[in-house]
């Protein structure tokens, strides 16, 4: 079966540059005795990092809410995924590779929508154009989304006040004192080396990573001891609470949960096996739980990893 | 237009009739005309059939009924309507469709021997229910509803709010639009579904009908059961159901629209960007961002299984094996296992692949029509509609005076056997299909008209004028001795 490329998505690569905040050789001090240790740079002094290439072969399987859905059905998709960094441009390159049958639109290619000519037959009513708030026609240039690093510079940042009720309801103020009082500088974490290594932090789990990722939780979030010696980081915006758990004998977050005021949405756990040959752990599943109004849990989405190819 | 309408209606209908929403049918029928009362379903009245109901009146010697039964109203009233809406007359042939097909068996089965139905059709009833009206009811629909659009619209409105390159992006360019319609649904799936579910809900449990539509209720047990079977099959002999289905693809989107594919289509790109998007979170370097990539999950679940969601609401979901769902036809809306009537003499169903029919479409696709004469004609035996009477006059346009000329006439289509009225000159002047007549002085001019009449009052008018020559044929005189 001849795997089919989905459309890339670059990831990172605003702030190619910036700050070396929490780089690479700084030690950490606290946590496990493996932690103390000097941490390896990870980004050579051009702010290039070691690992240029890392890749893994994924399976997604959920299953169903039974309140809606019916009892017994579940789905698998497999995709092999990588991550390149592209020198020139500072960025990960994000491409997955789905086989026929795994491809997340079907059995084809991803649609072209044009749906301003998605005709609805109700009476003699139709949509034919897509119009923007002033009224004017706009076509669509192309179904692939605009991330912000097609945009840069950025934009000052100009929260929503209020907002649908479906977003965080914050206002702007408190959207303001939520980032502010917790974080310092307004997005201490969109440093350039921080963004260029989440990637490959994610699956894999050495001293290196592990300093960084630990560094960069305790900038961004309030830290508390959690029970069996792991450290527990709280961080909430607007009414949106994240606690991430992380265990220094692995090196890696193993747990998030998200709440929304005393609402336990979801909970995600991080499950890896060690790899000596990394020198660590790598990634090999991710399951996240979500729960009900009730609290009662409602469907799980499983992630495996195998293959984890780091280069 | 209203008003137009009204006069018409004021003009045109019965007074009795227009208590029980009886419109004639078209006026080219004759009382001599089977009678074929038609029966709409939920949300139909008695302008539902019209457009059908006239169409096969043209093609066939039927007389159509319109009643208007109050679809809001029990099976039992709307049977009871039913029968007061036929007045005195017997021997209808009823023509349902969806909820009227039951409409039509609980007045059959009501009435037993005083029926005045003897051959009826179904297309796409719900014999056993429909398991969406349960869903309604209960409230499970309008969760589900709301499900699916707050599951589209929070990834997208949380990263709005907490990612500034995601804001940036959603604020550029024609981007701004998936924005809006995020907040739209937001809205539309906080608010409008739970007051959907908060009114439309008690709303949908005060129908009387709607009860009675669930698949688990007494009364379909009832309707279903031998008993009442057999009074169907001793008062009323021929049965004929028909059922369609659709694709079980995108078969939600078949309910208001004739390109369901394309809204597929959206739904799965929808499906695709959010997938793509948790690849993106769930690597991303701000871990309060990277801790709520599941949302985009969330989505992308919610489109992937939109289908089966679907299928599983309306209950044509039939089996689940090693995570395939397999199910049953359907026409959107119904199954085809409830499509299908019990102890029926015909079952005629026009199914996906080969046709795709869905149920809003029940009445009208140029298949069923097709599937419809056949029943009016091969099972209910009404015969075709003759072409309209033609009458035809011949004979001489000029006479000899004083002598006497023979005129003929003859009649096509109508219905025979036809009569004849000759009037010479005004006066009638004969019957039969000939007439011979004259006797007039040189010089002057005379009419012959026939008036050919079918055996249902149909009438046709021939007429010719006749020269009178003077002796010789001559025109004008003075003539040649």
């Amino acid at each position: 079966m001849v795997p089919t490329q989905v459309p890339r998505l670059r990831v990172g690569a605003l702030l190619v540059m910036a700050v070396t905040f929490g780089c690479s050789d700084r030690n950490v001090t606290d946590g496990s005795p493996e932690l103390q240790a000097t941490v390896e740079p990870i980004y050579d002094e051009n702010g290039q990092p070691q690992s240029s290439y890392y890749s893994a072969n994924s399976q997604m399987t959920w299953t169903t809410d039974s309140s809606f859905e019916p009892v017994g059905a579940s789905y698998t998709r497999n995709y092999f995924e990588e991550y390149s960094w592209l020198s020139p441009y500072h960025t990960w390159d994000n491409v997955n590779s789905y086989s026929s049958g795994d491809l997340p639109f079907g059995s084809s290619v991803p649609p072209e929508i044009d749906v301003g000519s998605a005709r609805l037959a109700l009476g003699a009513a139709s949509a034919p154009e897509v119009r923007n708030r002033s009224g004017a026609i706009v076509q669509p240039e192309s179904s692939r989304p605009s991330m912000a690093s097609d945009t840069i510079p950025m934009a000052p940042i100009t929260l929503p006040t209020g907002g649908p009720p479906g977003s965080p309801s914050a206002s702007t103020s408190l959207v303001t004192a939520g980032i502010s009082s917790r974080t310092g500088p307004a997005r201490p974490s969109f440093d350039g080396p921080a963004r260029r290594g989440a990637a490959v932090e994610r699956l894999v789990a050495t001293r290196q990573t592990s300093a960084r990722v630990l560094a960069r939780l305790r900038n961004d979030f309030d830290e508390s001891p959690g029970r069996g010696g792991v450290f527990r980081f709280t961080k909430g915006v607007g009414t949106t609470v994240v606690t991430a758990v992380f265990n220094p004998g692995i090196g890696a977050i193993t747990e998030m949960t998200t709440r929304e005021g005393d609402r336990l949405l979801a909970q995600t756990t991080y499950r890896y096996k060690a790899a000596p040959k990394l020198g660590g752990f790598v990634l090999e599943e991710v399951v996240t739980q979500l729960f009900g109004p009730t609290g009662a849990k409602s469907r799980a989405f499983t992630q495996t990893y195998r293959d984890i190819n780091v280069k | 237009m209203i008003r137009s309408t009204m006069l018409r209606m004021l003009r045109t209908v019965a007074w009795p009739a227009f208590v029980f929403g009886v419109l004639p049918g078209v006026a080219s029928a004759q009382s001599q005309d089977q009678r074929v009362v038609f029966i709409h379903g939920l949300f139909g009245n008695n302008l539902t059939w019209q457009g059908t109901g006239n169409y096969l009146a043209q093609l066939y010697q039927i007389q159509p009924w319109y009643p208007n039964l109050g679809w809001t109203n029990t099976f039992e009233t709307q049977a009871t309507n039913l029968q007061s809406a036929l007045g005195s007359f017997n021997q209808f042939n009823a023509m349902a469709w969806s909820n009227g097909g039951v409409a039509e068996r609980t007045y059959v089965q009501q009435f037993g021997a005083s029926t005045k139905l003897v051959r009826g059709f179904t297309v796409g009833t719900p014999h056993r229910g429909a398991l969406l009206v349960q869903n309604v009811r209960d409230g499970t629909a309008g969760r589900y509803a709301s499900y699916v659009l707050n599951s589209i619209a929070d990834p997208f409105n949380f990263y709005y709010a907490w990612d500034q390159d995601f804001h940036d992006a959603m604020d550029f360019g024609p981007n701004v639009i998936i924005r809006v319609t995020m907040e739209l649904m937001a809205w539309v799936g906080y608010y409008f579904v739970p007051i959907i579910n908060a009114v439309a809900v008690p709303a949908s449990q005060s129908v009387p009908v709607g009860g009675e539509m669930i698949p688990s209720s007494s009364f379909m047990a009832t309707l279903n059961s031998p008993s009442r079977l057999s009074i169907e099959q001793a008062n009323m002999p021929v049965r004929v159901s028909a059922g369609t289905s659709v694709s079980p693809q995108n078969a939600f989107f078949t309910l208001f629209s004739d390109e369901p594919q394309k809204w597929g289509a959206v739904r799965r790109l929808v499906e695709y960007y959010c997938f793509l998007l948790y690849d993106y979170y769930s690597a991303h370097p701000d871990f309060f961002l990277q801790a709520n990539a599941w949302r985009w999950l969330q989505c992308a679940q919610s489109m992937e299984y939109f289908d089966v969601d679907w299928h599983f609401l309306i209950g044509s979901v039939q089996a689940i094996n090693n995570g395939i769902v397999y199910v049953d036809h359907q026409d959107g809306l119904v199954p085809l296992g409830s499509q299908t009537w019990p102890g029926a003499t015909v079952q005629e169903n026009r199914l996906w692949p080969t046709y795709s029919i869905p149920h809003r479409r029940q009445i009208t696709d140029p298949a069923i029509l097709t599937l419809m004469q056949s029943v009016v004609n091969v099972r209910f035996g009404i015969p075709v509609r003759p072409p309209p009477l033609q009458g035809s006059l011949s004979g001489p346009t000029a006479i000899e005076e004083y002598a006497n000329g023979t005129w003929s006439a003859g009649a096509s289509g109508g219905y025979t056997p036809y009569s004849y009225q000759w009037y010479s000159d005004g006066y009638a002047s004969g019957t039969g299909p000939s007439l011979t007549d004259g006797g007039w002085g040189g010089g002057t001019e005379h009419s012959i008209v026939v008036v050919v009449t079918d055996s249902r009052g149909g009438t046709s008018t021939r007429d010719l004028s006749v020269y009178v020559t003077y002796g010789g044929g001559c025109i004008y005189p003075p003539c040649p001795q």
